[in-house]
């Protein structure tokens, strides 16, 4: 039976710390006003409903009992050989839930890519199932787009973790002081602390 | 009836600001009348817009709405709108909209484009769509421009003498130059003298920029470093070297504005105003006494038949963006200037009182003609990945390029170009970090950094091999932006929309593009400015990703490219030494009405080839003095 | 607690906030798992207090007293008002020198509680800094904060900017250096007088007559006349600028970016009658921004603000053109800003101040909940500026203007439900003192502090140098009425605006835009 019960922060923060490897004060900080983890958990439950949610979850939560390894969860999560649609699903919410923290946003469903379509993309025809920006008072003339995607508030923008992984800024949000651009930025482990090492088994 | 002014403006933008400021500051009456809003004092509203577009385009920040804000995917049709003005949404749509066989929306488009018939088929590079935009409000087009404030090349003033291409202007670079001094000044322009001094630009003797320049940036120094290896590279007969932008932004605090923090954004919007935009120098206009009226949008230039003075302007007025006609009036004044740039001027122009024959200002005929643009060949790479990163996405957008190869022997076959350097890596050429971000976690291609695994698509990348991805990719991308020059054709041009259908909420005309497209001296100077690129990015050991998307095309010779607006908007109002070949004289006056002046960039006669702006600036600074001159005869 | 053995400290050490309510300061947050002892009960004054307090490396502090029997819920309520632990003996005269003197623990993972520590402490700030002050200009020992109504204060006795910044760039002399006004006020003026002279206090804080003034919109009062604006900095700060010649563009020119120290914030021993042999807590710099109000004797009552004779100065001005004016005024306080660099705290703590009638809160004019009137709103106006809009241009400092129409964008308590509590804590006890007491009539709007702890004692991170605010916005109705939307970037947030500030040589200014006024 569906279980639609609110989903659990908690394991929503730890699954986010599995895919990410980022440590956990980056995505539930001790002080946490702007909590993004709940944007994006609403977010998550509102898109695919708290079923399909708590499925994920419990299938995470299955997989760190059984002593899976981090690496291995994410690999059967998103790479997973299973054409179910309960795997699609939850590759699906997986993805989104590196995009939200990467990039703030909720990506709907993409176009589905044919294998035979890879080829293709590689050869230069541009994706028209998102719609990147465009930044320059020049952009070309690009297809319009089948579903923007959705920014997800304005303080899921300016935190997004693509910029610092580029140890940059979001483009419209510098915290930095004139002239930082001609220096070299501090190394990625300060912009990106990596996750706790693995506690040991109590 | 109204008040008489000194002056009445149409348009507040740089031009009409600076002329205002001054006219105002002297004890002049001003009235500016302004087709957008005023400029918000609290700037939360743009860059929470800003903010939530998925599509981050030069318009998104302002008004009226580019796109239901509830489904971004929505273009809204600018037949509802007040006050419309040209957008990257609408250039997405356009297409003619009597042959709307490429897109099935074409009237999504603010600009009627006219005699497009196939946006890639063409083999004589021509009838393409005008690619640039503008805004329509208090502070114009600055509210999303670059900053970029060089100056033109003494020989950018005399293209027809020199390489016998376009016109001459009946100007010297001699005679602009201190008012470029006092544009610099007023608008805040932060540049080393040395620098520009490098490139042969004389100046007058004690000058200083007003501010010291900006930093370079460390994709800057890459490509600099690079240049100058092997005995520094040459290329069209000049040596190509990086030099600093001059820019309109803070490097000290200045004019009670702060310093450039680096966001990275100065296109569309600076978040804390440390980019000039014209809507200071609006607010110190109105401070100074001048009067402006917002949401108001002048319909007719009307004549005395009898005198042939500019006798007033008509206007209407509107409450809400989405609203009609709410007012009428007539701003009249001893003196009229239409500072509405180089789309809606023209417009204005022609759409006026029909008493006299060939119309307001047009006994040449050339209102609206000479259309142009500097039009944009963008190449990106990725340096390479056991060399140190360039960092980009850090610093304002551009802090340098390459200016020496702006005027050299070979512009008399082919346009010449200035290289502008990139600081926010592929994210014009490919929309990133978004693109790449995506395709490591879908597992797709779209941005060519994350190639199929063994003709299978790639898996997603997670955990630290995804940020790691990210990293040693990304912090190595960058671009090159080639500006090249348009020559004035007189068969491109803008007119009011010939068809009934295409007017906007006011019922005032749309403006229509038509005859326009890339002219084979334009195209010519393609295929020098690609494998100038491809030198560069061999040069510095990188690999280049440019390739052919959808966008604006033109064919050469077999090969099609893509090129960019600009964002550079001239031409249509001559400027020249003879009235029957221009429509104003050197002083921006019109031939046939001494009343009224012309600012902005629709006067250039040529593009030159740097950014308009300074000496659009410079050109309203030197108009300024002679209208306060004309002001202070008793009879003109 | 002990009750009996807090007050009978309180009566050797003066320090009122010492007493019994040792707390530990902000460096600690985050530092812990949620296993390690930072949720340890603690018990009561004086425990831990063996441990010595290593401020170098921000060791984790000690705790007073166990706060984990409170609910989330409980701050918020006239409950936990009374329970506050430190709220039993009379008014410090004291300004804290840092966090740690807030007497308040602060449980892991919960910001409001910390907010509650930090509206605690911006009070205990607000009391000392309004102090009736002694002839030294220190809190004095003789009277009691608005014993007789209103009183001289700390804080008015500080340099103003205008003292520390001359027209020629050069050195404003030593802290005791007299006030001198422009020669437009000789005659008027006796000593020590106040001058206003400031227009506006922009988003970006760098409005000066000396340079451009009117670039950001002025604040009018329902009379129609300009609100004024000064800035004050404390000795430690002044000093810190002279030592530097920061007064002068020139000597700018030579230094790096700017770093105020941090002041001392250990605690004298004898507070707790044990624990190491640190010395005295020493105050770092602190800034006031003060925005006042003309009163007219017609028609406000005088007797609900803070006033000070005062001479408002009108510096002339071409471009654009305004006359000089010099004349003197009563003016009644209704805006403080009082900014206090600390250890934990390199981006400054932020609390804001107001007059209780200064706006309505935009709930109260979505539900025509009004007082009987305002300070800078009148309901259903039709002669004021429209809602949150500067009166429109020319800006004439000397004439009649449109009065202002100031709504609260973010209601008080919104964001900062531990910030009424607090100040209907300290308003009853400024109402203990005196019936009369002026200074009853001022609240807490917030305090902007950031969350992220600095790795290294008094340094801001290279990464994050804002340290995540919170609250993320924070606005004063009288100091950034135009402002008040809450985007990043544009809406306010003291120190994500102030965090752009710079030197003549565009070097980080260490929050402050008072460097920019070098000439």
């Amino acid at each position: 039976m569906a279980n639609t019960s609110q989903p659990d922060i908690n394991t929503f923060v730890d699954l986010s710390v599995t895919l990410t490897q980022f440590k956990k004060s980056l995505l539930a900080p001790f002080a946490d006003k702007v909590n993004l983890k709940q944007q994006y958990l609403d977010k998550l439950v509102k898109e695919m409903g708290a079923d399909k949610v708590n499925a994920l979850f419990q299938r995470y939560k299955d997989l760190v009992a059984a002593k899976t390894s981090d690496d291995a969860i994410c690999e059967q999560l998103l790479n997973s050989e299973d054409t179910s649609e309960t795997a699609g699903d939850f590759s699906y919410m997986a993805r989104n839930i590196l995009k939200m923290w990467y990039l703030g946003a909720w990506f709907p469903h993409a176009q589905a890519v044919a294998p035979t379509d890879v080829a293709a993309t590689e050869r230069g025809a541009p994706s028209t199932h998102l719609m990147a920006p465009k930044p320059g008072e020049r952009s070309g003339r690009e297809e319009a787009p089948a579903a923007a995607y959705q920014i997800i508030s304005s303080d899921a923008y300016v935190r997004g973790f693509a910029w610092r992984a580029m140890q940059a800024h979001p483009m419209g949000y510098s915290e930095f002081t004139f002239g930082y651009w001609a220096e070299k930025p501090p190394a990625l482990a300060e912009f990106l602390p990596p996750q706790d090492p693995p506690q040991e088994q109590k | 009836m109204g008040k008489h002014y000194d002056v009445v403006i149409v348009g507040a933008g740089i031009s009409g600001g600076l002329l205002a400021n001054h006219l105002a500051l002297a004890g002049k009456s001003v009235l500016i009348l302004e087709a957008g809003p005023a400029s918000a004092t609290d700037r939360s509203d743009y860059m929470e817009t800003f903010y939530l577009s998925s599509n981050k385009f030069p318009e998104s920040p302002y008004g009226p709405a580019i796109v239901n804000p509830n489904n971004q995917a929505e273009v809204v049709d600018p037949a509802t709108e007040a006050a419309g003005r040209a957008t990257v949404e609408g250039l997405i749509n356009a297409t003619d909209p009597d042959e709307p066989s490429l897109r099935d929306k074409p009237y999504l488009s603010y600009l009627i484009q006219k005699d497009i018939k196939a946006a890639t088929a063409t083999t004589k590079a021509k009838n393409t769509a005008f690619a640039s935009t503008y805004e329509r409000m208090s502070g114009g087009t600055t509210q999303h421009w670059l900053g970029t404030s060089v100056r033109l090349f003494p020989n950018d003033f005399k293209m027809k003498s020199t390489y016998h291409v376009g016109a001459d202007w009946p100007l010297t670079y001699e005679e602009l130059s201190p008012f470029y001094d006092k544009s610099e000044v007023e608008i805040g322009v932060a540049a080393d003298r040395a620098d520009q001094e490098k490139l042969g630009l004389p100046f007058s003797s004690g000058y200083k920029y007003p501010m010291p320049g900006i930093p370079i940036s460390l994709v800057d120094e890459a490509v600099s470093k690079a240049l100058q290896r092997d005995g520094g590279m040459q290329a069209l007969g000049k040596k190509v070297f990086v030099t600093p932008t001059p820019q309109a932004r803070n490097s000290i605090p200045y004019k009670s504005r702060r310093v450039c923090a680096g966001n990275t954004n100065c296109i569309p919007i600076c978040p804390i105003q440390a980019k000039y935009d014209a809507s200071v120098t609006i607010n110190d206009a109105l401070q100074n006494g001048a009067e402006i009226l917002y949401q108001t949008v002048a319909t007719n230039v009307s004549v005395d038949p009898m005198t042939g003075r500019i006798s007033g302007i008509e206007y209407v007025q509107y409450q809400s963006p989405t609203g009609g006609v709410s007012g009428r009036g007539t701003a009249v004044g001893t003196i009229y200037v239409l500072a509405a740039h180089a789309i809606e001027t023209p417009k204005l122009l022609l759409l006026s009182n029909k008493q006299l024959p060939k119309g307001i200002a047009n006994s040449s005929g050339k209102v609206g003609k000479h259309l142009m643009d500097h039009v944009i060949y963008l190449a990106w790479a990725r340096g390479p990945l056991n060399q140190p990163p360039y960092y980009p996405y850090r610093g304002p957008l551009s802090t340098a390029g390459v200016e020496s190869l702006r005027d050299n022997p070979f512009r008399k076959d082919h346009s010449a170009f200035r290289i502008e350097i990139g600081n926010e890596g592929w994210n014009w050429a490919a929309g990133d970090p978004y693109t790449t971000v995506l395709d490591f976690i879908d597992g797709t291609n779209n941005g060519q950094l994350n190639p199929s695994e063994g003709g299978k698509r790639s898996k997603s990348k997670f955990r630290g091999g995804l940020s790691r991805a990210i990293n040693d990719n990304l912090t190595r991308t960058f671009r090159l932006g080639f500006l090249l020059e348009q020559d004035p054709q007189e068969s491109m041009c803008v007119v009011p929309a010939t068809n009934p259908k295409y007017v906007d909420r006011l019922g005032i005309p749309r403006p229509q593009i038509q005859g326009y497209g890339i002219s084979e001296y334009t195209a010519k100077g393609f295929p020098v400015a690609a494998k100038v690129a491809s030198d560069i990015f061999r040069r510095m050991g990188a690999t280049e990703f440019t390739q052919l998307k959808g966008g604006q095309q033109f064919t050469l010779d077999g090969t099609t490219f893509n090129y960019y607006g600009a964002g550079h908007i001239m031409g249509t109002c001559k400027m020249g030494s003879s009235k029957a070949d221009s429509v104003v004289d050197r002083d921006l006056r019109s031939w046939d009405h001494s009343n009224l002046f012309i600012l902005g960039s629709s006067v250039f006669p040529t593009v030159g080839t740097g950014n308009p702006t300074l000496t659009i600036a410079a050109l309203a600074l030197r108009a300024a003095e002679r209208i306060a001159k004309d002001l202070s005869t008793p009879s003109v | 607690m002990n009750i009996g053995r807090a007050a009978s400290l309180l009566a050797v050490s003066a320090v009122f906030v010492a007493a019994g309510c040792k707390l530990i300061e902000s460096e600690t947050r985050g530092k812990t798992s949620p296993s390690s002892g930072d949720t340890a009960p603690a018990n009561g004054p004086g425990a831990n207090t063996d441990k010595p307090v290593n401020t170098q490396t921000l060791a984790e502090s000690d705790k007073c007293f166990d706060t984990s029997s409170l609910t989330d819920a409980d701050y918020a309520t006239a409950q936990v008002r009374s329970d506050l632990p430190c709220d039993r003996g009379p008014l410090p005269n004291a300004i804290p020198t840092s966090m740690r003197q807030a007497p308040w623990n602060v449980p892991n993972e919960n910001a409001d509680r910390i907010q509650l520590a930090f509206n605690y402490y911006s009070w205990l700030t607000f009391i000392g800094l309004n102090w009736p002050v002694a002839a030294d200009g220190s809190p004095g020992t003789s009277k009691t904060i608005g014993q007789e109504g209103d009183n001289q204060t700390v804080w008015e006795t500080w340099k103003s900017s205008y003292e520390i910044f001359l027209p020629d760039g050069s050195d404003p002399g030593p802290w005791d250096t007299p006030r001198a006004p422009p020669a437009a006020c000789a005659g008027k003026f006796t000593k020590g007088t106040p001058i206003l002279q400031q227009l506006g206090k922009t988003p970006i804080g760098v409005v000066d007559e000396h340079q451009q003034p009117f670039k950001t919109g002025p604040l009018v009062d329902q009379q129609g006349r300009y609100a004024r604006f000064q800035i004050l900095v404390n000795q430690p700060m002044f000093e810190y600028i002279r030592q530097n010649k920061l007064y002068s563009k020139a000597a700018q020119q030579d230094f790096g970016p700017a770093q105020f120290p941090c002041g001392s914030n250990v605690l004298a021993k004898d507070a707790f009658g044990k624990g190491p042999a640190v010395s005295q807590p020493a105050l770092g710099p602190i800034m006031v921004k003060a925005a006042w109000k003309l009163l007219d004797h017609t028609r406000d009552d005088a007797s609900r603000f803070h006033t000070s004779n005062v001479l408002v100065y009108t510096p002339p001005s071409q471009d654009p053109k305004v006359e000089e004016r010099c004349e003197p005024a009563l003016a009644g306080l209704v805006g403080l800003h009082v900014v206090h660099k600390t250890a934990s705290a390199p981006q400054w703590i932020w609390s804001s101040f107001e007059h209780v009638d200064n706006v309505p809160d935009k709930t109260d004019v979505a539900n025509a909940r009004f007082k009987p009137r305002y300070n800078f709103y009148t309901p259903g106006c039709t002669q004021c500026t429209a809602t949150n809009e500067p009166p429109p241009k020319p800006w004439q400092p000397n004439q009649q203007a449109r009065p202002s129409q100031i709504v609260r964008e973010l209601p008080i308590g919104a964001n900062d439900p531990a910030a009424p509590p607090v100040s209907a804590l300290f308003q009853q006890k400024l109402r203990d003192i005196s019936a009369k007491s002026v200074w009853q009539f001022y609240e807490l709007i917030s305090a902007q502090w950031p969350s992220e702890p600095p790795t290294t004692r008094c340094q801001i991170s290279r990464i994050k140098p804002m340290g995540e605010p919170i609250p993320e916005f924070l606005a004063n109705s009288t100091l950034e009425s135009y402002t008040q939307k809450p985007t990043p970037q544009t809406g306010s947030s003291c120190i994500g605006c102030h965090n752009n500030a710079t030197t003549w040589t565009a070097k980080h200014a260490d929050f402050t835009y008072l460097l920019e006024r070098a000439r």
